[in-house]
């Protein structure tokens, strides 16, 4: 496969998980913004662990899920009953004191970063393995009990009260398990660019992300899987005069998603309406391949 | 009839193998490639695009005047830009495009781009020409890349322990540093341990920030009662912090010591008025009076009229051009694809250890993909730069 093509999908994984590391607090109705911050530790776990300890590529990526969730349920203790403005600005505020303490060690580079990361030794496979395992955690918390305390916490926390559920462990969770899947995006940057620095982990990417999903479907995980690809190769593809532009596009097309669609371009109810489309048309293919199967036999 | 024909079929093959033969030698000897293409990748957009703009200029520049010349071996020489923002993620993906088919890819340019791109050329084995993005950056990624701009070791302490000398009543120096590039912050550890090695006391650093509050900083500056400052962060704070020092009372400017980084147009514009006496120390001297810098600064000025002193890399990206020439023509590389691994090894050792090359501001020796260069200390005097010590490589 060429290079520029398998850079491109590993980007486009990185930003899937990314986007649904950003979805599933959302889903509780926070704005949970630590997802950059639990990337730089699944990054440096990734980096640290392959460069200075030898260690190799599977464990790093299997560990660095762990490294997320760990750094990411440290300040969930503290996030778990916040309202949303708070998670906001709090989440956002982890991302600059980490990379400040990653400056100030030297064992991690300090300010100049970690190098001569060896690449993934099998990139489509971990690619697609990580992206699969990652899909169905995501797809199962969505169409879990949590999946639905969080959809209700979102629309109305008192309603939510009254049935029941922790909702300070839902809100918790949730953040943990974005915290695993940024942790894993970390590692995966790690691998495909091969360098970890800190001044590689900041809010532009938190400016990537949000287009990904409040375009894609903030409401669903499939918005973030179809935007992720399209949104990433864009200005890759697009000619040198309208590049300089691609800031001023991404904006407008958020505005007028968030104004037209507010659920984003791929919604519940497209999502809904696909897998009936989908069904009914397996139904119908069976159906035919059925009726020629009796037809063949009976001849 | 038939042996005549037979005669005639044997001897026509004959001849065409030989020609065949023969001219495979010609074909060896000149550039297969109707042009040479080469990727040039450099921050056209984001915050740093005012910087990338000259850059860019210089570049198309040294093209423009190489074409005019007949090209490189009779071909001419097309860049391709590249744009990579100051986005690492973004750098690799451009130079994944780029890598493997290139002789050579000039930039990336700026700390992020080339830390996000570099790892990709030194696994592929290619070669890339960051040259004006900072030694300590780009040696991490020898032997697949040079740099035109002197470690930090080499030009830091000769233009330090000739300030401190100038101004021998400096005994404790207050440090102002933006962190914002990691090379900037190496100056900052290189500057204290110079301080240390001529015992003059370096203060707590004063680290700013992106939107601070410059007055606060300098009065906690001040607070400590240095004799002598030093500036290490961009022309514009650069300048507003020794408007702010002057405000207060630091009128003999000679106590202040800025770094290369901020010796900027900027910094003049901003600065005017204020800057008289400081030192600037630098591993560029842009004063020199070379005939080949005074023509290509006369057009910088055509091209930039708003500014007096060109980016530091307007001369280094220009000579990276000129050097790629010298390197395609002394290896004879022909941009035959078939040798594209062979013959960009070949330019890669050149460009890596050529000796006494003509760059636009002086001749130089590349070292193991180092450039070797002296360094300088100037003295700002009615808002304009004047050498006042050269200090020569070991």
């Amino acid at each position: 496969m060429s290079l520029p093509l398998l850079n491109y999908l590993s980007f486009s994984v990185v930003f899937i998980l990314l986007g649904w590391a950003l979805y599933l607090p959302y889903r509780c109705g926070q704005l949970y913004l630590a997802l950059v911050y639990s990337m730089t530790a699944g990054a440096y776990f990734a980096a640290y662990g392959t460069t200075a300890l030898h260690w190799p590529i599977a464990l790093a990526i299997v560990g660095s899920p762990f490294v997320g969730a760990f750094f990411a349920f440290l300040p969930a203790l503290g996030l778990r009953r916040a309202p949303g403005f708070t998670t906001a600005i709090a989440s956002l505020a982890l991302i600059f004191i980490l990379v400040t303490i990653i400056r100030n060690l030297k064992f991690l580079g300090g300010s100049q970063g970690i190098f001569a990361i060896p690449p993934l030794d099998y990139p489509l496979i971990t690619l697609a393995a990580v992206l699969f395992i990652a899909g169905t955690l995501v797809y199962r918390i969505d169409h879990s009990r949590l999946g639905r305390a969080a959809e209700l916490l979102s629309y109305s926390p008192q309603e939510a009260e009254c049935f029941g559920p922790n909702l300070a462990a839902v809100s918790m969770l949730m953040q943990v398990f974005s915290g695993a899947l940024s942790g894993t995006a970390g590692a995966l940057y790690a691998f495909t660019v091969g360098s970890v620095f800190p001044d590689a982990f900041g809010f532009s990417t938190l400016l990537v992300v949000f287009p990904i999903v409040f375009i894609g479907g903030n409401l669903t995980m499939w918005g973030t899987a179809v935007l992720a690809p399209i949104l990433w190769g864009i200005p890759l593809v697009l000619p040198e005069a309208i590049v300089d532009w691609k800031d001023v596009v991404y904006g407008a097309i958020l505005i007028c998603v968030l104004i037209v669609m507010p659920e984003g371009v791929i919604s519940k109810g497209l999502v809904r309406g696909a897998g009936t489309w989908a069904r009914s048309f397996g139904l119908r293919a069976l159906w035919a391949f059925r009726t020629r199967k009796e037809h063949a036999s009976a001849k | 009839m038939r042996k005549m024909l037979g005669k005639f079929v044997v001897c026509s093959v004959a001849l065409a193998v030989s020609m065949l033969f023969i001219t495979s030698f010609a074909i060896g000897a000149t550039p297969v490639v109707k042009e040479w293409k080469v990727p040039s990748l450099l921050f056209l957009t984001g915050p740093w695009a005012g910087f990338g703009t000259q850059v860019k200029w210089a570049t198309d520049e040294a093209v423009r005047e190489i074409n005019a010349s007949g090209g490189i071996a009779g071909k001419p020489l097309v860049l391709e830009w590249h744009d990579t923002g100051v986005d690492p993620a973004k750098s690799a993906a451009e130079v994944s495009k780029v890598v493997k088919s290139s002789l050579a890819i000039f930039g990336p340019i700026g700390a992020p781009p080339t830390k996000g791109g570099m790892p990709i050329v030194v696994r592929e084995k290619a070669f890339a020409m960051p040259v004006s993005s900072g030694a300590e950056v780009v040696r991490e990624f020898f032997p697949y890349a040079v740099s035109f701009i002197i470690p930090c070791e080499e030009h830091l302490a000769p233009a330090v322990t000739a300030w401190i000398r100038r101004n021998p009543s400096i005994k404790t120096v207050a440090q102002f540093l933006f962190p914002i590039d990691p090379s900037f912050a190496t100056d900052a550890v290189e500057e204290k341990k110079t301080f240390d090695k001529l015992g003059v006391k370096a203060l707590p650093t004063i680290e700013l920030s992106e939107g601070v509050d410059l007055a606060s900083v300098v009065v906690k500056a001040m607070a400590q009662k240095p004799d002598g400052f030093t500036i290490i962060a961009l022309p514009v704070d650069a300048a507003k912090i020794i408007q702010e020092l002057d405000k207060r009372g630091v009128k003999d400017k000679s106590k202040i010591l800025i770094f290369p980084a901020a010796d900027d147009p900027t910094l003049y514009e901003l600065g005017k008025g204020y800057l008289d006496g400081a030192y600037v120390r630098h591993f560029l001297n842009m004063t020199t009076k070379a005939p080949k810098w005074q023509a290509l600064y006369a057009k910088y000025r055509k091209a930039f009229p708003e500014f007096t002193a060109p980016s530091l890399g307007v001369p280094y990206d220009y000579d990276m051009v000129y050097m790629f020439k010298a390197a395609v023509e002394k290896t004879g590389a022909t941009g035959d694809p078939k040798k594209l691994v062979e013959e960009r090894d070949k330019i890669r050792e050149y460009c890596r250890n050529v000796k006494g090359f003509p760059g636009v501001l002086l001749n130089f020796d590349m070292v193991d993909g180092m450039a070797k260069m002296p360094a300088f200390l100037f003295q700002i005097t009615n808002n304009e730069k004047q050498l006042v010590e050269t200090f020569q490589p070991k």
